[in-house]
């Protein structure tokens, strides 16, 4: 069977050589020596080359990298991977989609509206991006948001026999979802009643219409808050701006100090910051925000920067902006090595910004952490495994998909298989058929939103380079920490994942 | 080449004092001689060969390591990524958990009388899920629930392939055992049945297992009809259960047989297995009790007539991985009680949930009984300062730390870690492991047995 080899060599701060190997997810320490011998190994000719070996490398260091290398041929199946290539994917049928969905589906996301109060200049409905609607007053109805829920309960309720314990996503979002306050609150009423226990919601909002009321409800039904805050007024207000242009950071501040007043314990474990930054973000400034308010601003869980595909939003920035940016996230990405070496307390924002690529290499999948044979390679979800549910009960496979390709509809039944089974197999036409040889599949981003055009997959060149430089350097980053400090805490901050002890008990 | 790393599956795990190499792949385990312990933890420090004391020694010593393929000679420092099988995240709310075994006490009523049970008289018990000593929480028989084909279906549902049925002697319950049989399999679930096989005639009982879904774990006391009769105070208990497993052996069903040491077994361990092969042709597993009077009795051990205490070999990688996050005994499984209550095994008395309230799934729902499974030996006391925590699954020290009573470690485990003599001095029992030896600084000081 064709084999590729599925290596990527890099170095740490030290200079210090090391391999990544795809095929196993592990990261071996390397060398000249160990290379050549690699390379002999696979080309069947290890015994013959070993005095050509020595006579470069030395016979103590021959013999230590042929143990080595050998090893890791035999006892783990290292550095290559088969299928090469050649090998045709199979395309799923929709009975197996159908099976797979049922067994995995993890979160139903709402869309209680297509409205929203702010008129965010980065926003994806601000008109500003190719594929995606704009702001419309359409909203989801009370029926449409029950016949969801008890359409999703049956979905996944093979997990639900199986497992006592197993809880779901539920999370609304918009347009501004507290603009449908009225249906979440009847939502969470009637899971409570209903479905006890079986769903982990969260709203993500803009925070400006945050009431005692709607806190309340929120609070009651330990419902989680992502609030948009971007950082200091002076940021946050550039972009987050009703629709005369008025910025909203003071708003949704007034509201987060009550909120935190009025309950302590709630702020503390439920409630977070989503953060976005462009090309004209001053980082530095926004990192110390979050510094220095910590104790009254919302612990930064999320930061993405604002992206600059299918979109005009950076036809007028200056030239040098993106460079600029990225020198400063340079900066930072020191910044928060630095901290890590020393066993400093790291800033959050950094964390989550410059911090969660090199903490994505500690919690990379691994030899068993096995994707479905039909999308053997990328990050992507199965469509699916995630539903989203639009004001008119349209399906979408993901809230952050511009929807120009719905999964099936409520109203038909549900998630349409024969759909799914063709986006599948649009997906690794254009995308997967180019991850033979890739040495960074495990620590791939590409997905279907990432990758998406109109009206489904678009063209994943430009992801695929830039996903094997980021994975580069987060390897080289995450090796150059550790090498110094092997002790070095790593915070992953997250709502629904945990670092689990045993990644430190050899350490 | 002036560094030296052991390769990514191989770990030098320490104790309060000893040091221990575990082989992962290669299911080899090699306790470290002091000196060869201390140049070890210098290379796994990642400092160079050249700041020991004598480092040509430390080279010989670490060429026979790399001979072995437990490390390699490196020329720089190194960072070493170690081998791990799965991302070292879990989901907060959405983790999975995994039923390997579902043990159901169906009734708590014994047509025998013996002197150890119920539990409640006992000082030490070991491995009690495999024996038929009934729980000491109420005499009587209770049965519950009242529909055991719902309980079978709730079982089933959980993804579990194995429902252990006991007692008391849960032949005593004719027709609720044969309903619950039948549900059974239905569900496609391995039924395994612990009796004394007393209560039922052996054809009929042998007639229940000629259905292929069932096993039956007979427990017999001892090796013969002298112990059999001072543990349950009757006579021809040896001879009955003998010819219910030679009625087996006939019709060629397969079936297990555990002893139960008990105080007043006259026998040995390697005794009791002649025995067993000689007059049954079996191998039968071994569960043990003492009364509080008899724990006194310092010599009582489970290894009893063995060359040392027994070690587990973890026969693949993902099963030594479940040991440094589980307590390989209790993750999986959980009890249900006459009464209907749930324990995390049959050996503990902890309410983890009551079915009689809410049925099985609501009672499973809540975090009581997952927090058991993952009660590993790093949370024992004594046990968490041991080298060779990682391979030793004997489920007793837990047991005995979860009641309280943690002294009792001693009784099965003789070796201290906090204590003079070290780990390479003790006698083991390793035969699940596929090389096993000592590693010490002079090569004739070495042995490595297969």
């Amino acid at each position: 069977m064709l084999k590729s080899r599925v290596t990527l060599q890099f170095r740490s701060d030290s200079g210090r050589e090391y391999l990544y190997d795809d095929a196993t997810g592990l990261i071996f320490a390397w060398s000249p020596a160990r290379e050549s011998v690699l390379a002999e190994s696979l080309n069947g000719n290890a015994g013959a080359a070993r005095v050509h070996l020595e006579a470069d490398y030395g016979q103590d260091e021959v013999e230590a990298s042929v143990a080595f290398v050998h090893r890791a041929l035999e006892k783990y199946d290292a550095f290559v991977r088969a299928p090469g290539p050649a090998e045709p994917l199979k395309s799923p049928a929709p009975a197996e989609i159908a099976e797979y969905i049922s067994n995995n589906c993890r979160q139903l996301v709402l869309n209680v509206t297509e409205n929203c109060n702010l008129r965010c200049r980065y926003c994806v409905y601000s008109g500003s991006y190719l594929y995606h609607r704009r702001h419309t007053t359409r909203s989801m109805t009370r029926e449409t948001a029950i016949q969801s829920i008890d359409w999703f309960v049956e979905l996944v309720r093979p997990q639900i026999t199986r497992n006592p314990r197993k809880m779901f996503g539920l999370s609304f979002y918009g347009g501004e979802p507290l603009l449908g306050f009225g249906v979440i609150k009847d939502v969470l009423s009637y899971v409570q009643g209903k479905y006890p226990g079986l769903f982990y919601s969260v709203i993500t909002t803009n925070g400006t219409l945050l009431t005692p009321e709607t806190a309340k409800t929120l609070v009651d039904h330990d419902a989680g808050i992502a609030v948009s805050l971007d950082g200091p007024p002076t940021e946050h207000d550039r972009r987050r701006v009703d629709p005369a242009g008025r910025g909203s950071y003071q708003r949704i501040i007034r509201n987060l100090n009550w909120l935190r007043r009025e309950y302590p314990d709630y702020w503390r474990t439920k409630v977070y910051s989503s953060c976005v930054f462009d090309w004209h973000t001053d980082l530095k400034a926004v990192a110390r925000f979050f510094a220095e308010n910590e104790s009254t601003i919302p612990f930064p869980i999320f930061v993405t920067p604002v992206g600059a595909a299918n979109t005009n939003y950076y036809e007028n920035a200056p030239g040098d902006a993106r460079k600029r940016c990225q020198e400063t996230i340079e900066e930072l990405r020191q910044e928060y090595k630095a901290a890590s070496i020393n066993g400093e307390t790291v800033n959050a924002y950094l964390n989550s910004s410059v911090g969660m690529a090199i903490m994505r290499i500690l919690i990379r999948p691994r030899l068993y952490d096995h994707r479905p044979s039909f999308l053997p390679y990328t990050g992507t979800c199965v469509p699916g495994a995630k539903v989203s549910v639009g004001v008119d009960g349209v399906l979408d496979m993901c809230e952050r998909t511009n929807g120009t390709y719905p999964i099936g509809n409520l109203a038909q039944g549900g998630i349409n298989h024969a759909r799914v089974a063709g986006l599948i197999g649009e997906y690794q036409e254009k995308v997967i058929s180019r991850c033979g040889n890739c040495p960074v599949t495990r620590l791939c981003d590409l997905c279907f939103s990432s990758t998406e055009g109109d009206g489904g997959v678009g063209d994943p060149a430009p992801g695929c380079a830039a996903q094997r430089a980021r994975a580069e350097q987060s390897l080289a980053d995450y090796v150059s920490i550790v090498e110094r400090n092997p002790t070095a805490s790593f915070i992953l901050k997250s709502d629904n994942v945990l670092l689990e002890r045993r990644v430190l008990f050899f350490s | 080449m002036n560094f030296f790393r052991l390769v990514p599956d191989c770990y030098l795990v320490e104790g309060a004092r000893d040091g221990v190499l575990y082989d992962v792949t290669g299911n080899r385990l090699f306790l470290l001689a002091e000196a060869a312990h201390q140049i070890l933890k210098h290379c796994e420090d990642n400092r160079p060969l050249s700041a020991l004391e004598n480092p040509d020694r430390a080279r010989d010593f670490l060429r026979r390591l790399q001979r072995l393929g437990l490390g390699c000679f490196d020329s720089a420092p190194a960072y070493v990524d170690r081998l791990l099988l799965s991302a070292p995240v879990k989901g907060r709310l959405f983790e999975r958990p995994c039923y390997r075994k579902v043990d159901w006490s169906i009734d708590n009523e014994c047509d025998l009388n013996c002197y150890f049970c119920p539990r409640a008289k006992a000082g030490l018990s070991w491995q009690a899920c495999q024996g038929c000593v009934r729980r000491p929480d109420n005499p009587e028989s209770v049965a519950h629930p009242l529909n055991p084909e719902q309980t079978v279906d709730d079982i089933a549902d959980l993804g579990t392939s194995v429902l252990h049925l006991r007692g008391g002697n849960p032949l005593l319950h004719w027709e609720r055992l044969k309903s619950i049989m039948t549900a059974a399999r239905r569900r496609n679930l391995l039924l395994v049945i612990t009796t004394p096989g007393t209560g039922q005639d052996p054809e009929r009982v042998v007639d229940l297992c000629s259905n292929s879904h069932v096993r039956l774990n007979v427990v017999v006391f001892g090796a013969g009809e002298s112990s059999a009769k001072a543990a349950c105070g009757r006579a021809g208990i040896y001879e009955w259960q003998t010819r219910l497993v030679h009625a087996l052996k006939t019709k060629e069903l397969p079936f297990f047989v555990t002893v139960l040491v008990c105080g007043a077994t006259a026998y040995t361990k390697p005794e009791i297995l002649n025995q067993a092969r000689e007059r049954w042709g079996i191998e039968p597993s071994f569960a043990q009790i003492y009364t509080a009077e008899e724990v006194d009795a310092a010599s009582r051990s489970t290894y009893v007539g063995s060359a040392g205490k027994p070690l587990s070999g973890w026969h693949s990688p993902p099963g030594f991985y479940a040991r440094v996050q589980w307590n390989t005994c209790l993750y999986g499984t959980f009890e249900i009680s006459p009464q209907g209550l749930i324990h995390p095994c049959a050996g503990l008395d902890a309410v983890c949930g009551r079915t009689q309230e809410s049925g099985l799934r609501a009672a499973l729902a809540t975090d009581s009984l997952y927090g058991w499974w993952q009660r590993n030996k790093e949370t024992v006391d004594g046990c968490n300062r041991c080298a060779l925590r990682l391979a030793c699954t004997d489920c007793a020290a837990a047991e005995q730390a979860a009641v309280g009573r943690p002294e009792l470690k001693s009784s099965y485990c003789p070796y201290n870690p906090d204590g003079e003599k070290r780990a390479y001095e003790h006698a083991w029992h390793h035969a699940g492991f596929a090389e096993f030896g000592v590693l010490s600084m002079v090569e004739e000081e070495c042995l490595c047995q297969k």
